[in-house]
C-alpha cells in the first residue's frame, strides 16, 4: 500500500523527469511489478517512465545491441536477439511465467538488485547500463558497467537508467537456474556467457535475503585457460575454483552450502550442454 | 504370496445395474453455476459494496507471546475518516471457540473477541473502522501499544513439559483438557491389547514421522461484509462453510438473539476448511451494531497467511507389529500435535488423524493416543483431509517400510490387510470425533479395483526397471486410502422443495456451497428422484432466513448427508404430486408413477407436473405441493482409494519432477463424475504442495516470513504431474443413489506416495515433511560418503 | 484526484481516481466485479486483465499508470449477439471452473495466449497457468479447457472462411 502517496506524474523527457526525482520522497516506476509489490508507506510522489520513449531494441547501434529501460522483459523473449543472447532470453523467459507480466527491463534492474534473474543473464552478457542523471547543464549521460553499478557506482536514486547495451559479439549464452517449485524466485542461478573477450560466468543469490549477482572471475579466466581441450577432471577443477569465488549466503529457505553448490551444479550443467553441443 | 479373493470382496455388482436407470445423476451436465463464473458475473461477498461501508484494518501483535498492558488509541481516533476503534477494552469478553462445529462444540472455549493477551505474532490487538481502507491503515498505525513481552514456546513437545510457560492461564476458558500443561486436547483409544499382540509377533517396527504447518490458500481471502436491514436486524454476508453455526456463534460472541441475525453466503472462492471458521464477521458485525453503518473487513493475503487458520503439524510415533506371512497384530499411532495459540479443532482433527488412517488396516489390537498441545505459531483448525493427511502420511509410509523388513511386496501386503465389504470398522466406537461414535460395516468397497486399475494405468511392472545410473533417478509407489462420509450421529442436514406452475422446482437448502459443486449434485438428486431433467430445479442454498438447516460444508458431508435430505424431500414430493394426481382423475393412488415430469397411470393416461400445480393452485384440492425432510446418518461410509505416482530425483540438485500420478478412487456411485474427478484432482494438487513445496518460515521470534505467494509456494499448473483419475463404480445402499463421498480423500494420498517414490527411487527414507530440494541433497550427500 | 482516461472493454471512460489506487480496486468500484482481488502482490492472477492486448495483472499496477491505455476485463470478453465467448463455453463444459474464483484471470489469459499463439501446446498453457494459482482444480481440467478453447476457435475460424 502507498500510504503517503500524493503525486504521480509521466514526463514526457527526460529532463523534467530527473527533476522531479531530485525531489524528496520521490521513487520512479516502470513496470511496478516489484515497487508494488512491496508496501512502500513512504514515497510521496511517483514518477513513471512509461513516455519517455524508453521502449525500442535496437539492434542496429554499431557494436552494441541497445535495449530501452522500458521494454518489457517478454518483448524481449519475442525480440530478434541473436543466439549469442539467448541467456537474456531464457531469463527473461524464466520470469516471465510467473505472473509479474509488467516487468520492464529498467525496473528490473534499477529498483531491485537483487531479485532480477535477467540481471545473472545481464551480467555474464557484459552489459552496459545508459544512466542518465541532472547536471549543471542539463541532462548528462553516462555508461557504467553493471557489475559496477552493483558495487556501488552511481547508485544515487536521482539517477535514471535508460538503455542496456550488450556488445554483439557474444558467440553463445546460456541461463540456468532451481527453485523449490516451478514458480519460485531461484535459490540460484546462473548465466555464462562466451565471446572473443572471454567467457563470463555469473551468479545470482534471489528472492528472500537477496544478495545479487557476482561476477565469478576465477571460474571464468579458468575456462579461458582451457582454450579448446579441458582437462578429463574439469568438473572437479571448476567446483573448486567457483567454491573460492562464491561466499555462501544462506536464506531461511536454504543453506549457503547448499546454494553455493547448486551454483557449481548449474555451472557444470551448462558447460556439459556447451560441450556436448560442440562434440 | 497371492492374496484369495473370496465372495467378501464383492463390490456391490449386484446392484450396479441400478447405473443404467440413471437419467440425471451419474452423468455430467453443466454446472449450474459455471457460465457466469466464467463470465465474472458470479457474485462473491466482495462484489456487492452498499453506500457508506466502513472498511477495517486490524492491528496485529508483533509478539509471539505477550501481556498487553495499555492501548492508546487518542491519536489514531482523531484521524480522517476513522469511526470506531475496538479492542479488549471495549469488548465483551466472552469465551468462545471460532470452530464451526455443531453444538456444543468439542473445542475448547478458549478466545475472545479481543484479549488482554496475545499468543501469536498475528495474534488480534486492536481493530479500526474507517471511511476507506488506507485511512484505517494508517489509522492503525498511529495505535501505540505497550505490551509486556513473555517468554514463547514454539515446540509442542516442550510446551506439554513441567515449567513451560502457560499459554491459557485465564479463569474464564473452558474445555481445555489440562491448561497448566498446554494441553488442549487428550485422546486415548484402545480395542484389544497392543502390548500382548506386539509380545506375539514376529517383527515389531517403530518409527516416527512428523508433518509441518500448511495453510489452505483459498484463492479468495476471509471477507465478512455486515449492515443492519430495514428491520434493524444484522445481515451478515461472509464467506463461510458454516452459516449456521456462524449465526449462532456470532449471536453468543456479540450478544443479540439469533432471530435478529441473518447469515447469508454468497460464492465462495474456496474454503478448503479455512472457512469452516467463525474468523472475521464478528468485527464488521460489533461495528455495524455500534455505527449502525455497513461494515467489511478483507484479509489480505499475507493476513490469511498469517491469522486464519492452517492444518495441524503433528509428531506421529508409528509401532506395527505383523508376522512374518505378513499378517498385522497390532497397529499403534502415538500423535503430538501443534494446535497453535487457540484450540480450534484441536479434539476433532486429531481424532481423525486415528480414526481415518488406522481403521484401513485390520488387525486385532489397535492403540491411539494423542496430546494436542498450544504453542505460540499459528492458530490450526480445519484443513481439507482433517487429520486424515498427517495420519495417512504415517501410516502408508510405515506400510512400505514394514513390508520392506519382512521381505513382501508392499501392494501385496497391504491387499492382504486391507479392509473388505461386510468388515467392521474397528475403531468407530472408539474414535468418534469428541464423543462415543457408531459401529460401522463396509457395505461397498472397490479397493481391490482401485489397486488393479491404478496398477495398469501407471504401468506398474516398470517399477524397478528405470535406469537409475545418471544423477536424475526414477522411482514409482502407491498408496491405499480410506476417508469417511460425514460425521455419524452428529451431522444432519435438511430440505425444503415445492412446485411451481411450470413444472421447476425450488429447492431450498442449507448445504454449502463453496465450489465443491454442491448447488448442482444437490439439483441432480432432486431431479433424479423427481424424474425431472436439471434445468427444472431452481436451487438457492445457505441463507439462515430462507434456507433450512445443515451443519455445512465439511466432513465430507454434502453429497452423502445433505444429498439423502434432498432425496428425501424429493421422494415426499412426488407422493404428494401422485395423491395431487389421483385426486385429480378420481382415482386410487396405487399404480400412478412419476415419469418424465408427469404422473402417469398405467392406462396411459398422464398429467404434466405444471398441469398438477396449475390445478393445486387455483381450483380444486388447493394446496402448495410442497415437503421438507431431514436427514442424520449413523452410518460414515468410506470412499477407498489408491493412489499412484512416478516421479524422478535429480539427486544434484536434490530436485524431485513428479511425472505422473494416478488417483483410482471408489466413491460409490458419482453423482456427477466430472466433480469427482476435479474434487481428486484438487485435493491431490494441495498436498503434494504440502508434501515438496509449501513451508512456513519463522524467524527466531515465531513469525512468519514468507508470508505472500511469493516465498509461500503453492502447486502452480507447471509442478503437476501428468495426472490421470480413475473413478471405480461401487453401489453404496446407505447413499443417496449409492454415493459416498470425494473431497477430503484425494488430499491423504501425495505425502507418502511421494515419500515412497523418493525411497524407491534413492533409497532413502524422508520421514519429515516437507521433503525439501536440500533434505534430498544433503542426504544423498550423505549416504555416498 | 487524477484524471483515469482509457478505453475499458471498448467504451471511453473519463474517471477520478487517487494516485494510490491499484486498477483493481478502481474497476471494481466501477462495476466491474469480475476483476478479483487474490494476493495483492500479482501472483495469483485472479486480478488479471489485458492492457493493449497484454495480460497484466491489475492488483500491482496503479490505475494512473493505466489511464491512456486499452483495457478489457472478463465483461469484454464475449462471444457473438451476446453468446459467451468460446473460451467461457471451453472452461465450463471442461468442468475448469470449481469455486470460479480464479476463473476470470484464466479466461483472461486464455484470450491473450490464443490471441498470440492459436495453437498452443500442453507446455504452453501449462506456463500460461502458471501465473494463474487455483487450489481447486489442480489445473487439469483448465490445461484442458484452454486446448479446447483453442479448438473451438478454430473451428469458428474454418466455419467463417
Amino acid at each position: 500500500m502507498y500510504l503517503q502517496l500524493e503525486e504521480y506524474h509521466r514526463p514526457q523527457g527526460l529532463e523534467a523527469c530527473l527533476e522531479l526525482l531530485s525531489e524528496p520522497g520521490s521513487q520512479l516506476i516502470a513496470g511496478g511489478t516489484f515497487l508494488n509489490r512491496r508496501s512502500q508507506p513512504k514515497i510521496r510522489s511517483l514518477v513513471d517512465i512509461q513516455a519517455l520513449g524508453l521502449d525500442a531494441i535496437d539492434l542496429l547501434d554499431g557494436d552494441h545491441v541497445v535495449i530501452g529501460a522500458n521494454v518489457r522483459l517478454e518483448a524481449l523473449m519475442r525480440s530478434e536477439l541473436t543466439v549469442g543472447h539467448s541467456a537474456l532470453r531464457e531469463a527473461a523467459a524464466s520470469e516471465q511465467h510467473v505472473a509479474l507480466r509488467n516487468s520492464t527491463l529498467g525496473g528490473r534492474l534499477g529498483r531491485s538488485v537483487s531479485d532480477a534473474r535477467i540481471a545473472t543473464a545481464l551480467n555474464a552478457l557484459d552489459a552496459t547500463l545508459e544512466i542518465a542523471e541532472l547536471g549543471d547543464d542539463g541532462v548528462q549521460l553516462q555508461r557504467v558497467g553493471l557489475n559496477d553499478f552493483y558495487h556501488g557506482a552511481l547508485r544515487d536514486p536521482a539517477h535514471l537508467i535508460i538503455a542496456v547495451r550488450l556488445p554483439k559479439d557474444t558467440q553463445q549464452s546460456s541461463y540456468c537456474s532451481f527453485g523449490i517449485s516451478a514458480t519460485a524466485d531461484p535459490l540460484v542461478d546462473v548465466a555464462v556467457s562466451v565471446s572473443a573477450r572471454g567467457t563470463r560466468i555469473c551468479s545470482g543469490c534471489h528472492g528472500l535475503d537477496a544478495r545479487g549477482v557476482l561476477f565469478c572471475k576465477g571460474a571464468s579466466d579458468l575456462v579461458d585457460s582451457w582454450g579448446s581441450s579441458p582437462s578429463n577432471d574439469w568438473q572437479a577443477e571448476l567446483a573448486e575454483t567457483l567454491r573460492k569465488d562464491l561466499p555462501k549466503y544462506s536464506n531461511a529457505y536454504a543453506s549457503g552450502e547448499y546454494r553455493r553448490e547448486l551454483a557449481i551444479t548449474l555451472a557444470i550443467r551448462i558447460f556439459e550442454a556447451q560441450f556436448a553441443q560442440e562434440g | 504370496m497371492t492374496v484369495e479373493k473370496d465372495e467378501k470382496w464383492d463390490t456391490g455388482q449386484d446392484s450396479m445395474e441400478e447405473y443404467d436407470r440413471f437419467k440425471v445423476v451419474n452423468r455430467s451436465p453443466r454446472r449450474v453455476d459455471a457460465l457466469k463464473l466464467s463470465q465474472g458475473r458470479g457474485t462473491f461477498t466482495d462484489d456487492q459494496l452498499l453506500p457508506g461501508t466502513l472498511h477495517v484494518k486490524m492491528l496485529w501483535s508483533p509478539h509471539a507471546h505477550a501481556r498487553i498492558v495499555a492501548i492508546d488509541t487518542s491519536e489514531a481516533e482523531k484521524m480522517p475518516g476513522v469511526a470506531c476503534i475496538l479492542h479488549h477494552g471495549n469488548v465483551t469478553r466472552i469465551p468462545h471457540t471460532t470452530a464451526g462445529q455443531g453444538y456444543p462444540e468439542p473445542s475448547p472455549y478458549d478466545t475472545f473477541v479481543f484479549d488482554d493477551r496475545v499468543r501469536y505474532v498475528g495474534d488480534r490487538v486492536c481493530a479500526v473502522a474507517a471511511e476507506t481502507a488506507v485511512q484505517a491503515e494508517r489509522a492503525v498505525q498511529a495505535i501505540r501499544v505497550d505490551y509486556e513481552v513473555l517468554e514463547p514456546v514454539f515446540d509442542p513437545v516442550a510446551a506439554l513439559k513441567e515449567g513451560a510457560v502457560v499459554l491459557h492461564p485465564e479463569a474464564d476458558a473452558s474445555g481445555i483438557a489440562d491448561a497448566s500443561r498446554n494441553l488442549a486436547s487428550h485422546i486415548a483409544a484402545e480395542v484389544g491389547d497392543v502390548s500382548e499382540a506386539f509380545g506375539r509377533s514376529d517383527l515389531v517396527l517403530e518409527r516416527q514421522y512428523s508433518v509441518h504447518y500448511h495453510q489452505q490458500c483459498p484463492i479468495e481471502p476471509h471477507i465478512a461484509i455486515t449492515h443492519l436491514d430495514e428491520d434493524d436486524r444484522l445481515v451478515v454476508r461472509v464467506a463461510t462453510q458454516v452459516p449456521f453455526h456462524s449465526r449462532r456463534i456470532l449471536a453468543q460472541v456479540i450478544e443479540i438473539p439469533i432471530s435478529r441475525i441473518r447469515v447469508i453466503k454468497p460464492r465462495i472462492g474456496g474454503g478448503f476448511g479455512v472457512k469452516q471458521e467463525v474468523l472475521v464477521e464478528d468485527i464488521p458485525a460489533l461495528v455495524t451494531l455500534r455505527t449502525k453503518r455497513p461494515c467489511r473487513w478483507s484479509y489480505t493475503r499475507s493476513e490469511e497467511l498469517i491469522s486464519a487458520r492452517t492444518r495441524h503439524p503433528q509428531i506421529l510415533r508409528m509401532k506395527m507389529g505383523v508376522k512374518k506371512d505378513g499378517t498385522i497384530l497390532a497397529t499403534e499411532m502415538r500423535v503430538v500435535a501443534n494446535t497453535g495459540a487457540y484450540g480450534a479443532h484441536a479434539l476433532t482433527v486429531q481424532s481423525c488423524t486415528g480414526g481415518k488412517a488406522l481403521p484401513l488396516y485390520r488387525a486385532e489390537n489397535y492403540l491411539f493416543e494423542a496430546e494436542v498441545a498450544y504453542t505460540n505459531l499459528p492458530n490450526a483448525g480445519a484443513f481439507r483431509g482433517y487429520g486424515g493427511p498427517q495420519g495417512f502420511f504415517a501410516m502408508e509410509s510405515m506400510m512400505d517400510e514394514v513390508a520392506e523388513e519382512i521381505g513382501m511386496d508392499a501392494v501385496k501386503f497391504r491387499e492382504m490387510n486391507v479392509l473388505r465389504p461386510g468388515d467392521e470398522n474397528p475403531l468407530s466406537v472408539a474414535l468418534g470425533e469428541g464423543r462415543e461414535g457408531f459401529p460401522q460395516i463396509i457395505r461397498s468397497c472397490g479397493m481391490q479395483e482401485c489397486i488393479d486399475k491404478g496398477k495398469e494405468a501407471i504401468g506398474w511392472e516398470r517399477r524397478g526397471t528405470f535406469d537409475n545410473s545418471g544423477s536424475k533417478k526414477r522411482g514409482m509407489a502407491m498408496v491405499c486410502l480410506m476417508h469417511g462420509s460425514g460425521i455419524p450421529g452428529i451431522d444432519m442436514a435438511s430440505a425444503f422443495l415445492k412446485l411451481n406452475d411450470d413444472g421447476s422446482f425450488n429447492l431450498l437448502v442449507g448445504a454449502t456451497d463453496i465450489g465443491t459443486g454442491s448447488d448442482t449434485i444437490l439439483s441432480q438428486i432432486a431431479a433424479e428422484e423427481l424424474k425431472v431433467s436439471l434445468d427444472d430445479i431452481v436451487i438457492y442454498s445457505s441463507d439462515t432466513d430462507l434456507t433450512p438447516f445443515d451443519t455445512g460444508a465439511y466432513a465430507s458431508s454434502t453429497t452423502y448427508i445433505s444429498g439423502m435430505s434432498v432425496k428425501k424431500a424429493a421422494a415426499g414430493t412426488v407422493a404428494q404430486l401422485i395423491a395431487a394426481a389421483a385426486k385429480m382423475w378420481e382415482t386410487e393412488e396405487e399404480g400412478l408413477f412419476a415419469k418424465e415430469k408427469a404422473i402417469h397411470h398405467p392406462d396411459g393416461r398422464q398429467l404434466s407436473y405444471g398441469d398438477i400445480c396449475r390445478s393445486t393452485f387455483y381450483n380444486d384440492n388447493q394446496h402448495q405441493i410442497m415437503d421438507h425432510a431431514s436427514h442424520l446418518s449413523y452410518e460414515c461410509p468410506p470412499p477407498f482409494s489408491a493412489h499412484f505416482c512416478e516421479l524422478e530425483v535429480d539427486v544434484h540438485t536434490g530436485g524431485v519432477k513428479l511425472l505422473k500420478y494416478v488417483a483410482a478412487v471408489d466413491c460409490g456411485v458419482p453423482i456427477h463424475p466430472n466433480a469427482c474427478e476435479g474434487q481428486t484432482e484438487g485435493g491431490a494438487s494441495i498436498s503434494m504442495g504440502w508434501a515438496l513445496s509449501e513451508e512456513f518460515l519463522f524467524d527466531k521470534g515465531g513469525a512468519i516470513q514468507n508470508a505472500d505467494f511469493g516465498g509461500y509456494k503453492m502447486f502452480s499448473a507447471m509442478d503437476m504431474p501428468d495426472f490421470e483419475t480413475i473413478l471405480v463404480p461401487t453401489y453404496e445402499p446407505t447413499g443417496p443413489f449409492g454415493a459416498k463421498s470425494v473431497s477430503e480423500i484425494p488430499t491423504d494420498g501425495p505425502a507418502p506416495v511421494i515419500a515412497n517414490a523418493i525411497y524407491n527411487a534413492i533409497g532413502i527414507r524422508f520421514r519429515d515433511l516437507p521433503i525439501t530440494p536440500e533434505k534430498i541433497w544433503r542426504a544423498w550427500r550423505n549416504k555416498s560418503v | 484526484m487524477i484524471r483515469f482516461q482509457a478505453a475499458i472493454n471498448g467504451a471511453t471512460v473519463d474517471w477520478e481516481v487517487e494516485p494510490h489506487e491499484f486498477l483493481t480496486e478502481v474497476l471494481r468500484r466501477h462495476g466491474l466485479i469480475g476483476t478479483k482481488r487474490g494476493c495483492e502482490s500479482g501472483h495469483c492472477g485472479a486480478c488479471a486483465v489485458l492492457i493493449d492486448g497484454r495480460e497484466v495483472n491489475s492488483c500491482i499496477l496503479l490505475a494512473a499508470q493505466a489511464s491512456g491505455h486499452e483495457i478489457i476485463t472478463v465483461e469484454g470478453v464475449k462471444g457473438e449477439a451476446g453468446r459467451p465467448h468460446p473460451i467461457q463455453e471451453a472452461f465450463v463444459d471442461s468442468g475448469a471452473v470449481q469455486c470460479g474464483f480464479c476463473t476470470p484471470g484464466m479466461v483472461i489469459g486464455t484470450k491473450a495466449l490464443l490471441d498470440e499463439n492459436s495453437a498452443p501446446s500442453v507446455n504452453d498453457a501449462q506456463k500460461m497457468l502458471a501465473g494463474h494459482l487455483c487450489r481447486c482444480t489442480g489445473y487439469v481440467k483448465c490445461v484442458d479447457a484452454v486446448l479446447d478453447s483453442a479448438n473451438r476457435l478454430k473451428a469458428k475460424e474454418g466455419k467463417a472462411q
